[in-house]
């Protein structure tokens, strides 16, 4: 069983604003349109996507920090979806996040010993001075100083406060922690020793982790299988070796022509994504990359192809995308309808 | 054509005084695409915003000369300035709100950049009224956003600027950049922030159009994949200082300064997903108490004792000059 | 990006503006001036035996028939009334009404306002428009005209009147503790907060309302020095606290008569009153400059 599952995950935003606009605007983003995962336990998945595909959003209906339209969240075996209040506290010290900006992520008016005690005690983890002793040691275990509690965020360096953001993640003992974007807004120096320090940690803690990024270079060197994000949709689901070995989804390939190495040379020209993002309120019929895609091919504009193991011609490995120029295996839920959302003009 | 030396802008803040750039030479020739590189509290923006004499209170450019052209930058007047802003250098923002009036069309303000550079200034009331509108600068503008790749640019060229999505907008602050033929055009990572796909297609125009108009760039950026590949010169800064500048063949593949060294290290790839990423011990010095020695000395895996006396000079290691005294000896 | 442990508290930078700047020095020493006065005033008053002030100056509530409406003079600095107080020590006492019913008025202000703020800014939706359209309705009534039907049905008194003008001024609060409440509520210590599972009431008090005070610090200086104003037009118009309290305003309001035979009757009261409403708006001015991240002289950036 896994550690957490999701099936068919929809979360849908609308775009006006105040009561009136809300209740009459047509509007709606799709943010994320029907996700099923699975992350097993100890596993590190990577969530990769350009901006605006939603994987930040998927990440937070994991941890409920949005209510789903549709869809379920499974957590160990209990469906956490509907619970609130009492019912959901016990499920949130077991499952944490961590922040893209640790500048924003801290509350600038307290210490970090508080912002760690706080957690601590209210999950009933320890109490008194040994919160306060926990948190010190929790500290330390992020590469900080015992110390270091009586300080505030703004004293530290970027780099600095995502080791406190982790550390109050882990202070609660938690089994999964969603990490969105953590190393994005760091210097590149600071952001291997993050990296490091997830790495270790991960090992030290047995931790389930979820690694939301839009850098595949990073996904690589921590991620144990990654999914594939686009306007809201899984187009692909590997192992990291996999992966990178040889991506099947059109986008997926597509993401690798993007990246650029710091090897001296020119660009590789012709490779890439062409165009742009279209917009989540109006995403093309059937398959949603299809306007960008270099093998669009008919049937790619009125079915949508859904996210199902598939292979090549002839090949036995099979492959969990969502593409038509794979064959689906199995029972034919393959070139099922994935729902259309049309804007009513 | 542009040349800095011994360049150094302070900031005078309640902490004491910061030394954002400490002493530092770069050159630019003519057609020449110069990437300046460094992580946060290198000084790499502060550069670029000393060599138009746009740093903001409470900096200020304590020491050095700026030559662009053989004149003395420093030393211009304001309205000298601004004419040479406009024309000969341009500048690319990395927040397209800081290029664009959300009020007018990108059209418009475009086709006023133009009308300013060449015809000098417009009575306001005349422009207010749009008597200045010219349709040779319009045709002009039209071209401009196509060549940057912005499609149906005629109406486009009505659009405010909330109507262009991100990499649109930077496309047109390009354009605006490019507008008037600049000889220099000097860019504060206005790629930073979009997505990899976009700043790709972005990455790869620019390097056209500035080829073509056999434009000098200054690209300032912490990404040395985007260096590897846009740029003939690489110049990396830490913590104020020039560490090493050579042809970005050389630099990149051979480095000198361990911190280049290091910060390539760090860069994961997905080329090599076996290699641990190197992590640099310590941290960045504080930039209100430097040591005297070698910035990097702290955190450098080569240092000796030399390191922590004086910064080192720069010795010049085939076509790569590197302030570290490693080098010394020639090779490293 | 911050490094090193500079001291930017800002306690420390309010107190080194109001070192430097004299606007702000001059705004600080006349709420300090004034705050102190009013203290003293009521521990001579209510607390001594024997009032000190009559030792120094004059008694507030002495008459002296022989000596009414008389110029001021060396002994009567600020000349005497129709019944022969002196009316720089009526003056200082008046301070006493002032800053009671302006603290009072923005302490109530603030407890209801502030509270009202956060929760619409936290809960949106229904509670917000309601909460919203209701402090409009508040605002449409000038806090005068508001406050004089209150104090129809509360009658007079010191807590009528702070009742009467702090109710008046709680959309104010709400309104920018409201706005400010919003923008926090959108940083990620707040995600950060509801992830841990902390209860609504917790991330309300803990994470949000902290980081909401330096507008309502600004706000504050502002309502008192309007506070202040207001008791002073209430006493005028007679619906304040009831004599022999001395007010400025009731000192104003019998002044009107003699305003052609004894002109100093009307002024010092009156500059009593402009003096400590400018000494409040130049301090929270100040203050407001030096928290204000949007200030005009953006000097923090590096």
């Amino acid at each position: 069983m896994s550690l957490l599952e999701a099936r068919g995950l929809r979360k849908e935003f609308s775009t006006g604003s105040g009561l009136l606009s809300r209740v009459f605007s047509d509007d709606v983003v799709h943010a994320v349109d029907g996700v099923d995962l699975d992350i097993e336990r100890g596993e590190t998945m990577g969530l990769v996507g350009e901006s605006g595909c939603g994987k930040s959003t998927l990440g937070n209906l994991l941890l409920r920090i949005h209510e789903p339209t549709d869809g379920t969240v499974t957590f160990d075996g209990t469906e956490i979806t509907g619970l609130r209040g009492d019912d959901l506290r016990p499920f949130r010290s077991e499952m944490q996040m961590v922040f893209q900006n640790p500048q924003s992520s801290l509350n600038p008016k307290h210490t970090v010993g508080k912002i760690l005690r706080k957690a601590i005690t209210f999950h009933g983890v320890a109490s008194g001075q040994d919160a306060q002793d926990l948190a010190e040691q929790y500290l330390v275990d992020v590469g900080l100083r015992p110390e270091h509690a009586d300080r505030y965020p703004h004293e530290f360096s970027g780099g600095q406060q995502q080791r406190i953001a982790i550390a109050r993640a882990l202070s609660v003992d938690p089994e999964f922690i969603v990490l969105d974007e953590p190393v994005s807004a760091l210097d590149v120096s600071v952001q291997a020793k993050i990296l490091e320090l997830i790495e270790d940690l991960k090992q030290e803690y047995d931790l389930t982790l979820l690694f939301i990024t839009h850098d595949l270079n990073v996904v690589r060197h921590v991620c144990d299988s990654v999914s594939v994000m686009y306007l809201g949709e899984i187009v692909e689901r590997a192992s990291t070796a996999e992966l990178f070995d040889d991506p099947h989804h059109p986008y997926t390939r597509a993401l690798f022509d993007s990246i650029t190495l710091p090897e001296p040379g020119e660009f590789e020209r012709g490779g890439g994504i062409r165009g742009e993002t279209p917009s989540p309120i109006d995403p093309p019929s059937g398959c949603r990359f299809r306007t960008r895609c270099p093998d669009e091919m008919d049937v790619c504009a009125e079915v949508n192809p859904a996210l199902a193991d598939r292979t090549r011609d002839g090949a036995t490995e099979t492959r969990r995308t969502a593409c038509h120029l794979y064959d689906a295996v199995d029972d034919g839920s393959a070139a099922e309808d994935r729902p259309e959302h049309r804007r009513e003009t | 054509m542009l040349r800095i030396q011994n360049l150094h802008t302070y900031f005078d803040t309640d902490g004491g005084t910061v030394r954002a750039v400490d002493g530092i030479d770069l050159e630019i020739d003519a057609g020449e695409i110069v990437g300046l590189v460094g992580e946060s509290g290198s000084g790499k923006s502060v550069t670029a915003s000393s060599i138009m004499n746009l740093v903001e209170q409470p900096g200020r450019i304590a020491e050095g000369e700026i030559e662009y052209d053989g004149q003395n930058v420093l030393s211009l007047s304001e309205a000298d300035l601004s004419e040479l802003r406009g024309g000969d250098i341009s500048i690319v923002f990395q927040d397209p709100m800081e290029a664009f009036n959300p009020t007018q069309t990108v059209g418009r303000q475009l086709h006023d950049v133009l009308r300013s550079h060449r015809d000098g200034a417009v009575h306001p009331i005349v422009r207010a009224l749009g008597l200045d509108h010219d349709p040779d600068y319009r045709e002009t503008v039209v071209r401009m956003l196509d060549s940057v790749g912005i499609p149906n640019p005629e109406e486009r060229y009505t659009d405010y600027p909330h109507e262009f999505s991100g990499g649109m907008i930077q496309r047109a602050m390009i354009g605006m950049a490019l507008l008037c033929d600049p000889k220099l055009v000097l860019a504060d990572e206005p790629t930073t922030g979009l997505d990899v796909s976009i700043e790709r297609q972005i990455l790869e125009l620019f390097q056209d159009l500035v080829e073509e108009m056999d434009t000098a760039v200054l690209w300032i950026t912490h990404d040395l994949s985007i260096v590897s590949k846009l740029c003939d010169r690489v110049v990396v800064m830490y913590a104020g200082k020039v560490m090493e500048t050579g042809p970005t063949e050389s630099v990149l593949s051979d480095p000198q300064s361990p911190y280049t060294q290091a910060l390539l290290d760090s860069i994961p790839r997905y080329d090599q997903p076996n290699d641990d990423l190197y992590v640099m011990e310590g941290d960045v010095p504080d930039p209100l108490n430097r040591p005297s020695g070698c910035r990097f000395a702290n955190r450098c895996p080569e240092a000796h004792d030399r390191c922590e006396e004086a910064h080192p000079p720069r010795y010049e290691v085939g076509e790569t000059e590197v302030a570290c005294y490693l080098a010394e000896e020639g090779h490293r | 990006m911050s490094t090193g442990r500079r001291r930017m508290g800002v306690r420390f930078r309010v107190y080194r503006r109001i070192r430097t700047d004299p606007i702000a020095g001059v705004g600080a020493l006349i709420v300090v001036a004034s705050v102190a006065i009013a203290l003293f005033s009521i521990v001579d008053d209510f607390l001594l035996s024997e009032r000190m002030i009559s030792a120094v100056l004059h008694d507030p509530y002495a008459g002296d028939p022989s000596n009414r409406l008389a110029n001021p003079s060396f002994s009567h600095p600020f000349g005497t009334d129709e019944q022969g107080r002196d009316i720089l020590a009526r003056v200082l006492y008046g301070t006493r009404t002032s800053i009671i019913v302006g603290v009072g008025a923005v302490t109530f202000a603030a407890l209801v306002g502030v509270s009202l703020g956060i929760v619409t800014a936290y809960y949106d939706g229904l509670v917000d428009s309601i909460g919203m359209r209701a402090m409009d309705v508040l605002l449409a009534f000038p806090a005068i005209l508001l406050a004089i039907a209150l104090l129809a049905s509360l009658g007079r008194g010191f807590t009528s009147i702070i009742l009467a003008l702090g109710v008046a001024y709680v959309p104010s609060f709400a309104r920018v503790t409201r706005s400010k409440a919003l923008s926090v509520k959108s940083e990620e210590y707040v995600t950060a907060a509801e992830v841990m599972g902390y209860p609504d009431y917790s991330v309300l008090r803990d994470e949000i309302l902290p980081n909401c005070v330096t507008p309502i610090i600004v706000q504050s200086t502002f309502s008192l020095a309007v506070a202040i104003i207001a008791e002073a037009g209430l006493s005028f118009l007679g619906l304040g606290v009831t004599p022999p309290t001395p007010t400025w305003g009731i000192m104003l309001s019998t002044a009107q008569q003699y305003i052609t035979t004894a002109w100093w009757y009307s002024l010092f009261p009156g500059l009593a009153i402009m003096v400590t409403v400018l000494g409040y708006n130049l301090l929270g001015d100040s203050i407001r400059d030096v928290l204000d991240p949007q200030s005009s002289d953006g000097n923090r950036r590096l």
